[in-house]
């Protein structure tokens, strides 16, 4: 593992947090007008603005301004809820183990599903299956999250009363009733990205599989899940690795939607009641977990590479 | 003798040391036929959208609350909802904002992307590196997070909603130009159009623009489809589209509320979108395919 | 036979023939054909074709050769003459879209065309070992040199990978590559491609196969690493009994390394020889053509500059001899007699040569 690409590439994350944290700094003061008046309603009286104004700190000089909020998120304080009172580290935190789990679930499903169903339809290029494959991934890429979530309740809630419906039950009260809850919000959330999955796995097996060592291999007497596993997914897992990295974002982003679908009381659902209500503090301190987050992942795939692909490991 | 008639081109390829690799003869008519419906498909949903009031069945506003979620029927097709409006004419004159609405963000994205890419393509150097940097931030945060800030200044309401995913999506069609203008630009008529003493809006008007104008084409088309996912998203959410008028996302967003007393009504908003997103993203891929040589194996 | 189509029937004739030899071959008493004690491939007939086409194209027509124990036959000509199609007939890995449709190859008792996809599967690794043109390409970069050289012993042999590797090493030793040990452990693209070319040679001989077959195994390397190469080979085949089915274009090659020759155009063979013969006395106009345009010491050809016209594209060969149209001692009769007559009795194509009108030399 090269230690100074590792280095570069962390550093340019901590420059993309950086500039997220100006541009949701800069947002709120962007707002034509008065932003404490702009969040504090038409209705609201003078009182109850100059509160918030003094809440946010926007009666200080922007520089200092900004000073302040750069310390806050060094030391991990992001201020308060306008509405709530409470801690946004702390609203942000609660918020988190439910979308994780289900982000989680959703990637798995999605790796998984995508995967098997796109090296299948490599495999098998040109025919049925392939084409019955392709045509679901294109499907999958078209619906949207909310809508396969709530067709999934609509069958195996509604109409089977397999699974339920909605909330999120923790970890705490026990595995299968935590994993009860998560398998359908899970696939909801996962459908887009494993047909992302698929449609970039069967490129890559069907690349794979023309070059010359795939040859070079059968001759060697490689056949069947032999040459499937050892040679063509160890090399098709590169490329994949790359979708599946950029995938977290979209995974994020949509458990907006598909927590509200369910009823489950994550980020997401944390991110909509403040957009709705303009708790100012909350949104940015949930971009900023968010971006945070994907810079992570992101990370995490360029340790990964090494980890696949011997070139990136030793040179 | 008859040896050298009625051969496919393909035999010329066999020799090849690799095993070959046949350009899927089969697939290409078929992805055709598929382009040529989705175009199809997008046109008749074109004319609905401009025919709306005339051939709805009802007043897809009038209430009829003695009759609230009624079941499909002769009268009402696709049913009613919980006011009694007919489903079906609102799903006929929701097609203008599934229409329009995208229209408005990838304006945005048109508006803010091609000049700045072609500024960055064009210039390089400090231009590009600041503006690649604000281009990769923006793209840094998952796209709707982006927008549930930018609505959450802007307040609700439709336009808001498409302006901020309009906003979001341009990084995407930034990149897209400044990678073509700077192909383009290496290209040798350039500098030839340099040498002749063009000016840079001149070079830009004549020779930058037509060139680019293909991959540019592809991606708007591409990002239509994004755009109506984005704009049902945010309805659902109840940031976008304002009751009482209705897009097929606020559509699903009253469904949604209803779900148990009308579970059916979840599944005509929902084929409404997805076969309009497939339309834009079947045509995008056919373009590609068709503006980039067919070069494609998916 | 003047007639155009006496000529096709005369054609659609021996096609039927050649199925009927392969079916004759695939049975038991045939598998024991006429064989010579030290033959380790006999190839007689090979024909190979575009499926499911009404009308065929002959990619590969009628092609028959051997290779001795611890010998060397080249399948030498220009790009497009079929000679790779050849060579990935026998190891049933052509394109899906032709097949094998007549002749036999015997391998040590056993026609390799008459084995299913399985058996041939089994056979390929354990019985004929393959090297490629690009050493680089044709090893999997995710997986290490000590796991490929060892992955056909863990397939054949069902050996451990720990056994496997045992033995890996030995090879890697055996096709000189210094400090085996550590190399086992490196991945391709940490090797040079000289040592690339070497690993994959350990690679296909680790079953002990009788027969190698090495498409344009140096071609790709520099000058000097493919003389080492070449003498890896000859090592090999003095040591192992090797015996190498060398797919090449490269005149010098053959002249150094090879003891028979197979000189194939437009997919079929023109002539066969031994090596001294071929450049002492060639029986085919092609051939001479091909020494003709080597100029002595210079780069291998490329194209036959001493010859107008190009090698006519597969799919599109003329009916008749299908050098003639290039050929200078080409006459009308060229272009109307099928000249796919049984090579072991005159082992060239050229009907000007059979009847002693010409002597190839003169083209010289």
């Amino acid at each position: 593992m090269q230690a100074a690409f590792l280095i570069h590439r962390a550093l340019r994350g901590l420059l993309v947090l950086w500039l997220v944290h100006l541009m949701t700094f800069m947002l709120i003061r962007l707002v034509p007008g008065d932003p404490a008046e702009v969040i504090a309603g038409e209705q609201a009286t003078p009182e109850a603005v100059d509160q918030i104004r003094e809440s946010l700190g926007l009666t200080e000089p922007l520089p200092v301004q900004y000073w302040n909020a750069l310390r806050g998120v060094l030391t991990g304080d992001l201020g308060e809820s306008l509405f709530s009172g409470l801690a946004v580290t702390r609203l942000l935190l609660d918020a988190v183990p439910p979308s994780l789990s289900i982000a989680l679930g959703a990637l798995a499903f999605a790796v998984m599903a995508g995967v098997l169903l796109g090296a299948i339809a490599g495999l098998t290029r040109g025919r049925i299956v392939d084409r019955c494959v392709s045509a679901l991934a294109g499907l999958g890429i078209a619906m949207p999250s909310f809508w396969v979530g709530m067709m999934l309740v609509t069958i195996f809630s509604i109409t089977l009363n397999w699974l339920p419906a909605t909330s999120y039950a923790p970890l705490a009260r026990g595995t299968g009733e935590w994993a009860s809850h998560i398998v359908l919000p899970a696939i909801a959330l996962g459908t887009t990205v494993a047909a992302e999955i698929a449609r970039h796995t069967r490129g890559g097996v069907i690349d794979v599989m023309e070059k010359p060592f795939i040859r070079a291999a059968r001759a060697r007497g490689a056949t069947g899940a032999q040459l499937v596993l050892r040679h063509v997914l160890r090399n098709t897992a590169i490329p994949v690795i790359t979708v599946i990295g950029l995938s977290g974002g979209t995974l994020l982003g949509g458990t907006v939607v598909v927590e509200t679908v369910f009823g489950i009381s994550g980020l997401g659902n944390l991110a909509i009641s403040s957009v709705l209500s303009r708790d100012y503090p909350v949104i940015q301190g949930y971009v900023l977990l968010t971006a945070l987050i994907v810079v992570v992942i992101n990370l995490t795939v360029d340790i990964l590479y090494g980890v696949v692909n011997p070139k990136v490991r030793k040179r | 003798m008859t040896q050298s008639q009625q051969h496919p081109p393909a035999v010329a390829a066999v020799e090849a040391p690799a095993l070959v690799s046949r350009r899927s003869t089969l697939r290409t008519p078929l992805r055709q036929g598929t382009a040529v419906a989705a175009l199809v498909y997008l046109l008749l949903v074109l004319v609905i959208a401009v025919l709306a009031p005339w051939i709805a069945p009802h007043d897809p506003a009038a209430q009829d609350l003695s009759n609230g979620f009624a079941p499909l029927s002769g009268e009402h097709l696709l049913g009613t909802d919980r006011y009694g409006r007919d489903v079906l004419s609102q799903i006929l004159s929701a097609t203008r904002v599934a229409l329009v609405s995208p229209l408005i963000a990838v304006g945005i994205a048109v508006l803010v992307g091609i000049p700045a890419g072609l500024l960055a393509g064009m210039r390089g150097g400090r231009t590009d590196s600041a503006l690649s940097a604000l281009a990769d931030t923006l793209l840094s945060v998952p796209a709707i997070v982006f927008a549930l800030a930018i609505v959450a200044v802007l307040g609700q309401g439709l336009t808001n909603a498409m302006l901020a995913v309009g906003i979001v999506l341009s990084p995407t069609l930034f990149r897209v130009v400044r990678g073509a203008t700077m192909v383009v630009c290496e290209e040798t008529f350039i500098l030839s159009a340099r040498a002749i003493g063009s000016g840079s809006v001149r070079i830009m008007l004549r020779n930058v623009l037509p060139n680019i104008a293909a991959p540019v084409l592809v991606q708007v088309t591409l990002l239509m489809a994004i755009s109506l996912l984005a704009e049902a998203a945010l309805s659902f959410l109840g940031l976008g589209m304002q009751p009482p008028a209705v897009s097929w996302g606020s559509m699903l967003r009253a469904a949604y509320e209803s779900q148990f007393d009308a579970p059916w009504a979840v599944v005509a908003p929902g084929v409404a979108i997805v076969l309009t997103v497939l339309s834009f993203n079947t045509l995008g891929d056919a373009l590609r395919d068709a503006l980039s040589g067919g070069d494609s194996n998916d | 036979m003047t007639e155009p189509t006496a000529a096709s029937s005369a054609e659609a004739g021996t096609a039927a023939e050649a199925t009927a030899a392969r079916e004759a071959a695939s049975s038991p008493e045939a598998t024991a054909a006429p064989e010579a004690p030290d033959t380790v491939l006999e190839v007689r007939d090979l024909t190979v074709d575009l499926r499911g086409a009404a009308v065929q194209p002959g990619l590969v027509r009628e092609v028959s050769f051997r290779v001795r124990r611890g010998g060397a036959t080249a399948l030498i000509g220009e790009s497009g003459c079929g000679k790779t199609m050849t060579a990935m007939s026998l190891l049933g890995l052509l394109p899906r879209e032709v097949r094998v449709s007549g002749g036999s190859a015997v391998l040590e008792g056993t026609d390799l065309l008459g084995l299913s996809p399985r058996q041939l599967a089994r056979a390929r690794g354990r019985r004929i070992g393959a090297v490629f043109q690009e050493p680089m390409s044709t090893l999997d970069p995710t997986m290490t040199v000590g796991d490929q050289i060892g992955e056909s012993r863990r397939i054949h042999l069902r050996e451990s990978r720990s056994a496997a590797r045992v033995r890996a090493r030995e090879l890697l030793e055996l096709v000189g590559i210094p400090n085996a040990a550590a190399r086992l452990r490196a991945y391709p693209h940490e090797l040079s491609g000289g040592m690339q070319q070497r690993v994959g040679i350990a690679a296909a001989i680790a079953c002990d196969p009788p027969l190698l077959i090495a498409d344009e195994p140096t071609t790709a390397l520099d000058v000097t690493i493919q003389a080492e190469i070449l003498d890896l080979l000859r090592e090999l085949r003095r040591e192992q009994d090797l015996a190498v089915l060398l797919v090449t274009h490269d005149l010098g090659v053959v002249a150094d390394f090879c003891d028979e020759v197979v000189v194939m155009y437009a997919g079929g063979v023109a002539e066969t020889a031994g090596t001294d013969e071929l450049f002492g006395t060639p029986r085919h106009p092609y051939t001479s053509a091909l020494i003709a345009s080597v100029p002595t010491g210079a780069e291998p050809f490329s194209r036959l500059t001493s010859l107008p016209g190009r090698v006519p594209a597969a799919g599109s060969f003329p009916a008749g001899c299908r050098f003639a149209a290039r050929c200078p001692f080409a006459t009308d009769d060229c272009t109307r007699t099928d000249v796919y007559h049984d090579l072991a009795t005159e082992p060239t194509r050229c009907l000007r040569v059979v009847r002693g009108e010409i002597t190839p030399e003169a083209a010289a």
